[in-house]
This record gives C-alpha cells, structure tokens and sequence, in this order.
C-alpha cells in the first residue's frame, strides 16, 4: 500500500511498484489507508510522513499495534535526511526510509531490500 | 511491459502540474487565513503541509529549480509549526510572495532561469530564520590502507531480540550480503532460551560471517543501514586472507548453515524438555 497525500508522487509510485510485478493500494493519508485495509494481506506499506488527518508515524505506529500488521515493513517517504527525523521513524516502527527526491531505481533498490 | 522510465517521468511532470496549481491555491488560502489568525496552529500545519508536498513531489517530478526555491519557506514554517519561529506578519507576507514566485517558476520553460523576485525572497527567508548554528565539523574518516582489489572480511552480526518489532528480517539482510560476494555462515543458537521462555516473536540468534568481495566496507555497512541502530555489527578485514578464501573454496556456494547448525545446537535443549514435559505429565516434578 502506498500512502501520501500528493497524487503525483503516489502516481509514480504506483506505477514503478506495478511495473515491477507488485499488485498496489493507494491511501491519501494515514486515516485513509486504515479504512482500506479491510484485513488484506500486505506485505509492504510505503508512506509518506506528512500528511492531514494522519500523518506516517501514527499511521505507523497503529499498524504496529495491529496483529495482522505487526511485523509488515514500512517505509516512510521524507524529504528529510536529518538523524533526529530518521530516529522519529525507526522510534514509530519504520523499517526503513527513502528521502526525496528519488528515482524509480532507487525506490525499487530500497523495496528490494526490505521486501521478503 | 517494461517501464520506459523517460515516459514515467513526464507522466509525474505533466501530474505534478496540475497538483502544483491546486497546492499553491491551497497555499495561497492557508497564509491569508493566517494573517487573520496568525496564532492558529491549524493554519501553519496547512501552509507547512502544501509547501513540502511542492518540495518533495516537485524535486521527485524534475522540478529541481522549484525545490530548491521552496526549501528555505519550507524550513521556516517547519520551525513555525515547532513554535522555533514565530509566525509574524513579515513571515506571512513572504510567504505570499513566495506563492507568485512558485507560480513563475513552474509557468518559466527554462528549467533553472531566476524569475522575478526569487533572489530577493530567499534572501528575506534566511534573515527570518535563526542564525545556523555552526555545523560540527565534519567526522574525517581515517585513510585507511588501500584493500586488495578482492577481500576477505569478517562481520559479526548480532540483532537485537526485537529486530522483528521494525518490520525488518536479518535473513533478507543475509541474503544482501551474499549478492555481494561468496559467504560463509555460522549461525549463533547459545541465545536461544528453552521453549518454556521462548518467545516466537523475539530474534537469538546471531552471526559469524565471512564475505570475499571486491566491494569496499561502506558496501557492506550499507547492507545494515537501517538496522544499525537495532543491531551489534562489527566488520573488520581478516588478517588470514588466503585461510579465509580456502574456507569458502570447501563450501558450496549456495549452502547455508543456518537451518542445520540451529537444529544440532538445539537438540540438546529439546531432548532435555521432552523429559521435563513427561515429568511433568506423570506428576513427577
């Protein structure tokens, strides 16, 4: 599931995911994404942190709590490279993180890595 | 089909577009709103919001000379909405400045041309913002001595027991490693505890590993880039290069040991429970 309230990001990576064989969600923010997970099988969520009504690290930090989502890997999409942001989203439960701006390649590279 | 990425690209331009006019007029709507409520929280959220989506959807988009424009107003109402900086009319009025700014440069075909007004507001966007600290000098990473075009290292991995807790799997990361080079495993299982307190959610085990590979260190520390913090990872060039590439050489390039040294080292554990569970059941303890 891709999560982020700008529909061109959330276009391209679509696109990039489906392209690479990966049936794909698409949510606009946190709240939007947890009414869409209806109990799907999901094996890799990707948001971005800012966002209204629920930013990435609750959204992140309330599929932890869930059972069915628990051990999912997140990937928070940030335009920001600071430590302090990072350690913001590993505290929440990230698995990972790609800063922006990034390219097709290196969001399947990160992708690739954290996906089993 | 395979993806023609140059086609991606101006799919996201031509996307972005369209979001930019519909994110400035949000822009345009928060800051007015805020001249009238300059202590409403809510509003510096809505203004921060639109302008990092400009920034970060606009730098991923191509959008390089719109980003770079954006990202002292994105700064300044980041610590705005921290309560870093204050909201003040002289904040405000840039802000509104810097909407017809963004429009200019997204309606300007030369990619990185100075419009109108960009110089002047970036400037008055620095005065704004707090004097940078000075930034800490930069950590020198000792030379180290050129490694041999092809290398031995040893790296102990020991992940944290709740590892699992960040979504992350040190199988995918052991797997990262051996796209670098041909590995030897050893598996760890003196962690895991009898099944009584065994917890299925925690991580025992760890690992001795030995990798040749003709990548550098900070290829291999790149494998654990998000786990660092999670993890104990030690990697450090084998003294004994050619004990070490003869180590390989006699395992087959695919084995893993993984899966056959935990259950050996496990077997005395469990032939020790078994009894204690038939104790048990004959009320014997």
């Amino acid at each position: 599931m891709t999560v982020d309230d700008s529909a061109s990001l959330r276009q391209m990576v679509s696109f990039v995911l489906r392209d690479a064989g990966y049936e794909v969600f698409e949510a606009v923010d946190g709240l939007d994404a947890l009414s869409k997970l209806k109990g799907r099988e999901l094996h890799l969520f990707l948001s971005d942190i800012n966002m209204p009504k629920m930013d990435g690290l609750e959204l992140t930090r309330k599929l932890r709590a869930m059972s069915q989502y628990k051990f999912v890997p997140i990937i928070l999409l940030t335009t920001e490279s600071a430590a302090e942001k990072k350690q913001q989203g590993k505290a929440a439960g990230a698995t990972a993180w790609i800063v922006k701006p990034f390219t097709p390649d290196q969001l399947l590279a990160v992708v690739k890595k954290v996906m089993r | 089909m395979p993806l023609d990425m140059s086609d991606l690209m101006e799919e996201m331009r031509h996307a972005f577009r369209a979001e930019a006019l519909d994110l400035l007029i949000e822009l345009d709507s928060a800051l007015l709103a805020l001249e009238a409520e300059s202590g409403d929280s809510t509003l510096v959220h809505r203004v921060f919001r639109a302008i990092h989506t400009i920034k970060g959807s606009g730098a991923t988009a191509g959008f390089a000379h719109l980003a770079g424009f954006a990202h002292k107003m994105e700064e300044a109402f980041d610590m705005a909405r921290d309560g870093r900086l204050a909201v003040t009319p002289d904040l405000i009025d840039c802000g509104l400045k810097a909407c017809d700014v963004l429009r200019l440069i997204m309606e300007d075909t030369g990619e990185g041309t100075t419009v109108s007004g960009e110089v002047e507001l970036t400037g008055a966007f620095i005065r704004l913002l707090p004097t940078p600290k000075m930034p800490n000098a930069e950590r020198i990473e000792k030379s180290k001595p050129d490694t041999p075009a092809r290398a031995a290292f040893e790296i102990i991995f020991k992940p944290n027991r709740e590892i699992f807790y960040s979504g992350a799997d040190p199988v995918t990361l052991l797997d990262d490693l051996r796209e670098l080079g041909p590995i030897h495993l050893k598996a760890h299982v003196d962690q895991v505890p009898p099944l009584t307190a065994f917890e299925p959610e925690h991580c025992y085990l760890w690992w001795e590993i030995v990798l040749v590979t003709d990548r550098d260190r900070a290829a291999i520390q790149e494998v654990f880039v998000f786990v660092e913090d999670e993890c104990e990872v030690r990697i450090r060039l084998r003294e004994d290069q050619a004990a070490a590439a003869a180590l390989l050489g006699s395992v087959p390039a695919e084995a893993f040991e993984l899966f056959s040294t935990y259950i050996i080292g496990s077997l005395p554990n469990l032939a020790r429970l078994q009894r204690a569970a038939t104790a048990d059941s004959w009320g014997m303890t």
